[in-house]
């Protein structure tokens, strides 16, 4: 039984709308409507969606930059939620997340140097020559020299940024490594590369990969394990293969054929959803999707929330029209998913 | 050295650009930004300009119509011969009849574009009328007119209930709406040509699958000709039937969609297209085209891409490619293809 | 001969590590040197801290800078041994607007340097922490900002009573709003940048993402707004001179100079002119240099 490293449980996460600073609460923003996932050791999942679908509230609140509303995040069996913010500041060095834009990752003022050494200084309180030695070897190994050092990060191309990113997140050797849109800042000639890099660090260092991005084909050549959100839930959990090559939410579809392919013959649109994506602020009763779906049934898409059900192939899908296919007990809602990949 | 299909071959192209050299002064030096550009696009045609980020693409569409600050860009040769003239060579006041009304733009990022203070009408009709002063004969579009031909424009584009949503102001719309607005913008002066430059990267992939649906539907409705940039070669495949491929200020590959992916002939286009991610199918992991993009204020001589090139030779360092043409339509810069005969 | 080859060696690392702080320098220079007003600027303030350093060697009468009474001379006319004339007890005036260099750059660094100490400290605390903290902050600040600054200053000054540091308290209380409001604007952007969040990921803590993060990223347009304010410390300063809360005789401060000298306006107009003019130059060249530093620095705060 492969360990899991960590196990995320209903998250939610719910902002408040208010009108004015001290004035009375309009609404909620529910960002992240309750997911469940886990990742094994050593593995690599993905998170995909569009905007609104809450990817990114998910990674702020697995770090605990936000806090969340609901759920548990359980890390090797501990649940994180319940450590006080205090303890939690030593315990971030085990996580840490490659933020999506590089350019804006890397304080303007400070150095290379400046920007990677600065972990180490915090938490293990290296000076000097040591603290230039561990930045020495810290750039070697994202492939970058020695004379990057003194450079400030408007001089670095896009990929150089992000192997800076990237060094200053590994330097305090953490298990989990959280990455929102690594490459979409990066040319196409590039990307490949730097999926092979982080493939290959992946490897030397036993790190676990959270991905997180809107660009199916990246999410395809990286991850194991993919979850598919909109507005806040997980509509579609599965290995990436069986989830990109079949797949079955009406909203993950959608999203397959949505992605342009460069190749001489093209097909013709086969879904093409109408209208746009609402406001998580305003979020349709009964299935999210309902407002959009090419697939609806009837009135229990606009009246009743989907449960989860798992399917033949091992995926599991948030859709009426899996109710009957649901090879296992129906769910309440997916609080004990443990889907392991491959 | 003419290196666009003959005039002979399709009629008098719509738009063709010849050998455009464009420099920029910069605190460094200058920067030889576009060094020979030639293409050409003809009626109704769907043309894509792909190229990875400082290759000049948005250069050769902001030089079409003359949108580049004058100084510090400097055109030094080559002409952009648009229905027969040359846009080079004309005037202030004639490149504003041009832009808009012959010519029109859609940029990236469409919040930036459309001043937030003012509704979509507002902004619509100002358009509208401004296009129409400097029309010859007949009366000028009344207010009310150009209204009713805002509204027909917004069902153009596939906005649902133009009448009500024509009185929102812009940041009530969403990021697909607003490319929608602009794009109905640009429509609004009728005109020949529209260039797009980038004009979905900001948004969402489904988002983005019906804007360019409605680009395919445009073309065919309208006859108009489009001009997409693109660093994206699915998204300017689905669009466009002819692809040119610019890389450091050229254009090294020139052909039809079907050639460039069934045949990639530059070094460059096929390093290009082996590099990216399919998300069709799993295959090995891409490999991507190793170095960087050079500095153009210092470029490599001869061939610019021959730093990176796994097939350069000797006189790839020392001379810059002629285009040349490798089957009907297909034309690419590059000596190891300079011996074949221009016929194919 | 080692000395100087280790010596050579370490100016040499130096250069390396720093190479892109010269560069930006240097950038920083040729963009300021291409607009000829803020080179007039820059030219200006250079002279007038040229004049306050070496002010004392080339005052040809340092006896005159205070207290001294050469009746004989009196009211003269500008000449070749006093090339700004005497004032009303003999004194060279060119010695005393020249040693009032000084005194001015005394003055407006000390005002500057008070108000962004203030200031600065405080907008951060109000940006950074936002909710009740920031609304007390903001409100203390906007009373200080809705009285008009001389007439506050006038008030401090009035219940201290006159004189050179009572007016310097009185200036740097009208002015370190100012910096609270422009800092605590910029922290609240500054805030949600993404490095640092990236920052806060990695466990550092308030204190650090503050002065590490975020003040360095402050420091531009501060910068503008100092210089600028440097020329506006000292033309208060002499406003209050010249009311004669300020500084008082026979201090050779450029107000309380024009204050007296105005009394002997038109006929022995050398009195009050010379001083006049300093304050002009001074004033003047703080604003150039502000501006050009502006439009180097801090560019989208332009109009």
């Amino acid at each position: 039984m492969v360990e899991c490293l960590i196990k995320i449980e209903n998250l939610k996460k719910h902002f408040p709308l208010k009108k004015r600073m001290l004035g009375r609460q309009m609404g909620v923003v529910k960002a992240l409507d309750g997911i469940s996932f886990s990742i094994r050791e050593g593995g690599s999942f993905g998170l995909v969606g569009e905007s609104g679908s809450g990817k990114t509230t998910a990674a702020r609140a697995i770090l605990r930059l936000i806090e969340p509303t609901e759920g548990k995040i359980l890390w090797e069996g501990r649940d994180l939620c319940t450590i006080p913010e205090s303890e939690f500041k030593r315990f971030r060095r085990n996580m840490q997340m490659i933020f999506q834009d590089p350019h804006s990752s890397l304080n303007p003022r400070k150095t290379v140097f400046r920007s990677v050494g600065e972990p180490l200084l915090i938490h293990e309180r290296i000076r000097g020559r040591a603290l230039r030695e561990r930045v020495r070897e810290l750039l070697e190994i994202v492939g970058l020299k020695g004379e990057f050092m003194f450079r400030y990060p408007h001089e670095l191309s896009g990929g150089q940024k992000q192997r800076v990113v990237i060094s200053r997140a590994l330097s305090l050797h953490p298990k989990l490594l959280i990455l929102d849109e690594p490459t979409s800042a990066l040319d196409v000639s590039v990307q490949a590369q730097m999926l092979a890099f982080l493939e290959s660090l992946q490897e030397q260092f036993g790190l676990t990969y959270l991905f997180i991005s809107h660009n199916l084909a990246v999410i395809r050549h990286t991850c194991e394990a993919v979850g598919v959100m909109y507005l806040g839930k997980i509509v579609e959990l599965g290995s990436a293969e069986k989830v990109f090559s079949a797949p079955k939410h009406p909203y993950t579809r959608a999203l397959v054929a949505a992605v342009p392919i460069p190749q001489a013959d093209q097909p013709e649109n086969a879904v093409l959803l109408e209208g746009d994506i609402p406001s998580a602020t305003n979020i349709p009763p009964g299935c999210r999707f309902n407002t959009r779906c090419p697939e609806k049934i009837g009135a229990v898409c606009e009246e009743i929330e989907p449960w989860t059900y798992r399917v033949a192939d091992g995926s599991e899908v948030a859709c009426h029209l899996y109710r009957s296919a649901d090879s296992g007990p129906s769910r309440g809602h997916p609080s004990h998913l443990n889907f392991h990949g491959k | 050295m003419c290196s666009t299909p003959k005039a002979e071959d399709k009629g008098l192209p719509l738009l063709e650009i010849e050998e455009l050299r464009i420099e920029f002064g910069t605190f460094e030096g200058v920067s030889h930004v576009l060094d020979g550009v030639s293409l050409s696009l003809e009626r109704r045609g769907t043309l894509g300009l792909v190229g990875e980020t400082g290759c000049g693409k948005s250069i050769t569409a902001k030089a079409i119509l003359r949108l580049l600050p004058e100084p510090p860009a400097k055109i030094v040769s080559g002409s952009i011969r648009f229905q027969g003239e040359d846009l080079l060579r004309k005037g202030k006041q004639d490149m504003r009849k041009v832009r808009g009304r012959k010519i029109a733009m859609v940029f990236q990022d469409p919040m930036t574009f459309l001043n937030p203070v003012f509704t979509i009408e507002q902004q619509l009709v100002d358009v509208i009328v401004a296009h129409d002063e400097g029309r010859q004969g007949g009366r000028p579009v009344s207010r009310k007119e150009a209204r009713e031909k805002a509204v027909a424009l917004l069902r153009d584009v596939r906005i649902p209930q133009p009448e009500e949503r024509i009185r929102a102001y812009p940041h009530e719309f969403s990021g697909g709406m607003r490319q929608r607005v602009l794009i109905a913008m640009a429509l609004s002066g009728s005109p020949d040509l529209l260039i797009a430059d980038e004009p979905t990267t900001a948004l969402d992939v489904t988002i983005q699958a019906q804007i360019l649906k409605l680009t395919r539907d445009l073309v065919r409705e309208r006859e108009l000709s489009v001009l997409l940039i693109s660093h994206d070669l699915g998204v300017v495949a689905s669009v466009c039937r002819q692809i040119a491929v610019m890389y450091a200020g050229t254009v090294v590959e020139n052909c039809s969609t079907k050639q460039l992916f069934r045949n990639p002939i530059h070094p460059y286009t096929q390093g290009l297209l082996s590099s990216i991610l399919t998300f069709s199918t799993r295959k090995a992991r891409p490999e991507g085209i190793k170095g960087a993009i050079p500095d153009l204020i210092h470029p490599p001589a001869g061939c610019r891409f021959h730093p990176r090139c796994p097939k350069a030779h000797e006189l790839c360092r020392r001379e810059k490619p002629e285009a040349v043409q490798i089957e009907k339509g297909h034309w690419v810069r590059c000596h190891l293809h300079s011996g074949l005969s221009k016929n194919g | 001969m080692i000395r100087v080859v280790e010596g050579m060696s370490r100016l040499n690392r130096w250069k390396k590590e720093h190479d892109s702080q010269i560069r930006s320098f240097k950038l920083t220079l040729y963009t300021l040197g291409r607009s000829p007003l803020s080179l007039i600027g820059f030219c200006l303030v250079a002279v007038f801290l040229i004049m306050a350093l070496i002010g004392p060697m080339i005052i040809t009468y340092p006896g005159d800078i205070t207290g001294a009474l050469h009746l004989d001379r009196k009211l003269s006319a500008p000449s070749s041994s006093h090339p700004f004339g005497t004032d009303e007890v003999g004194r060279d005036i060119y010695s005393r607007v020249i040693m009032g260099t000084r005194l001015s750059l005394q003055i407006g660094l000390i005002i500057v340097f008070v108000a962004m100490g203030i200031g600065i400290p405080l907008g951060m605390a109000a940006g950074y922490m936002g909710g009740w903290v920031n609304e007390i902050i903001m409100r203390v600040t906007d009373i200080f900002l809705s009285v008009p600054g001389l007439l506050l200053a006038l008030a401090i000054v009035g219940a201290l009573g006159p004189g050179i540091t009572n007016a310097m308290i009185a200036l740097s209380i009208v002015w370190w709003p100012g910096y609270v409001r422009l800092v605590q604007g910029k922290t609240l952007a500054l805030r949600e940048e993404a490095y640092v969040e990236a920052a806060r990921s990695i466990g550092a803590s308030k204190l650090r993402l503050i002065f590490s993060h975020i003040l360095p990223n402050c420091m531009s347009p501060i910068i503008v707004k100092a210089s600028m304010d440097m020329g506006m410390a000292i033309l208060f300063a002499a406003n209050l001179g010249f009311i004669g809360v300020g500084a008082q005789p026979p201090v050779p401060e450029w107000g309380a100079m024009i204050s007296t000298g105005r009394n002997y306006l038109p006929d022995h107009w050398w009195l009050a002119t010379f001083p006049g003019l300093a304050i002009l130059i001074t004033v003047l060249g703080f604003n150039l240099l502000g501006d050009g530093l502006r439009d180097v620095l801090d560019p989208q705060s332009r109009g």
